[in-house]
């Protein structure tokens, strides 16, 4: 009757270790400071953090508020950043500086430079 | 009565491995998720027969490291092996969830190229650098097209493509997907780049249940 018990035992641990190894998609989070972004005098707290589970889900966080991006990447989190900016504005920065790339910070490869030349001459039909 | 005892105890282990494993086959089914049925469009970007057996369908962004990663990754292979073999086709459906013009106008360009001329130097250059789309020459580039080729005019500037790529996002949206790559094969979900081997592992499975 005890090896009964005892292998009931086993069994139940067995169980319980095998369903509580499971694990969930882990998140990971970095903070991020927006203040050059938004022209931020150095009295604003301007660290907003971004988190992303690398599978489905990312957002950032600000003043304690979660800002959810529509994917996983921060490119996917405009909105996000709009929203924060938003609030950064209201405690004093004055704005976004430029657009998102600036294209004079682009430096084309010879290969990016063929290829465009390529676009440029073989798109369309003769 | 010891012998007995060892009987009962085997019974109770083979029994809680069995719930274990139905447990884990069930959590693995509840990781696909499942789909209506997805549309094709004149304007998808489309590698392979209409005739292939299994049509995997991909939502894609350029300025999306993972999805890039497909193409330069594990398309080659799939392309050698199930697309250019009439087994699969690819149908690949542009999305933008930024609001930004310079991409939206790079995703119209090769939607419209795509369907009245060749969309695979575009296609190449994209994959190879996508902030290509924020210089003046891309710029100058898109408007060449649109002064040379009225059907790209018309494609480009009568609300086609910009309708086109409206309606890859509503419908992105109302599958609740969240992030690209993304593929949709048997109106089951697959989320996220994968490499080739998992990849094709995937599309087996999935050609054997067209198949059966």
């Amino acid at each position: 009757m005890k090896a009964t018990k005892y292998f009931f035992m086993l069994a139940l641990a067995v169980s319980i270790s095998f369903i509580s190894c499971e694990t969930e998609d882990t998140e990971s989070c970095d903070a991020e400071n927006l203040s050059d972004d938004f022209n931020c005098p150095t009295s604003v707290d301007a660290v907003a953090t971004f988190c992303s589970d690398g599978v489905n889900n990312s957002y950032y966080t600000f003043g304690g508020t979660d800002y959810q991006c529509t994917g996983v990447e921060a490119s996917t989190c405009d909105a996000a950043i709009q929203a924060i900016g938003a609030k950064l504005i209201e405690a004093g920065c004055s704005g976004k500086k430029s657009g998102s790339i600036d294209a004079a910070n682009i430096k084309l490869t010879a290969m990016a430079e063929k290829l465009l030349e390529e676009v440029r001459t073989k798109s369309l039909c003769q | 009565m010891k012998k007995k005892n060892f009987f009962i105890s085997l019974l109770i282990i083979v029994t809680s491995l069995f719930f274990v494993a139905g447990y884990y086959l069930y959590k693995k089914n509840q990781n696909i998720q499942y789909v209506k049925q997805i549309q094709p469009h004149e304007l998808d970007i489309v590698y392979g027969s209409d005739s292939a057996q299994l049509t995997v369908y991909l939502y894609f962004r350029y300025d999306c490291v993972y999805c890039r990663k497909f193409f330069t990754d594990a398309f080659p292979p799939l392309k050698k092996e199930f697309i250019d073999r009439g087994k699969v086709k690819l149908v690949v459906k542009l999305v933008n969830l930024t609001n930004e013009e310079p991409i939206q106008n790079s995703l119209k360009t090769i939607v419209c190229i795509h369907r009245f001329g060749n969309s695979e130097p575009l296609h190449q250059l994209l994959l190879l650098e996508p902030r290509v789309v924020y210089t003046p020459e891309f710029e100058n580039t898109t408007q060449e097209f649109i002064e040379k080729d009225e059907f790209v005019a018309e494609c480009m500037l009568s609300g086609l493509a910009d309708n086109y790529l409206l309606g890859n996002k509503l419908e992105f949206n109302r599958i609740k997907l969240t992030g690209t790559p993304t593929f949709v094969i048997n109106n089951h979900i697959y989320k996220g780049f994968k490499a080739y081997d998992s990849f094709k592992i995937v599309i087996e499975k999935e050609l054997s249940t067209v198949l059966r």
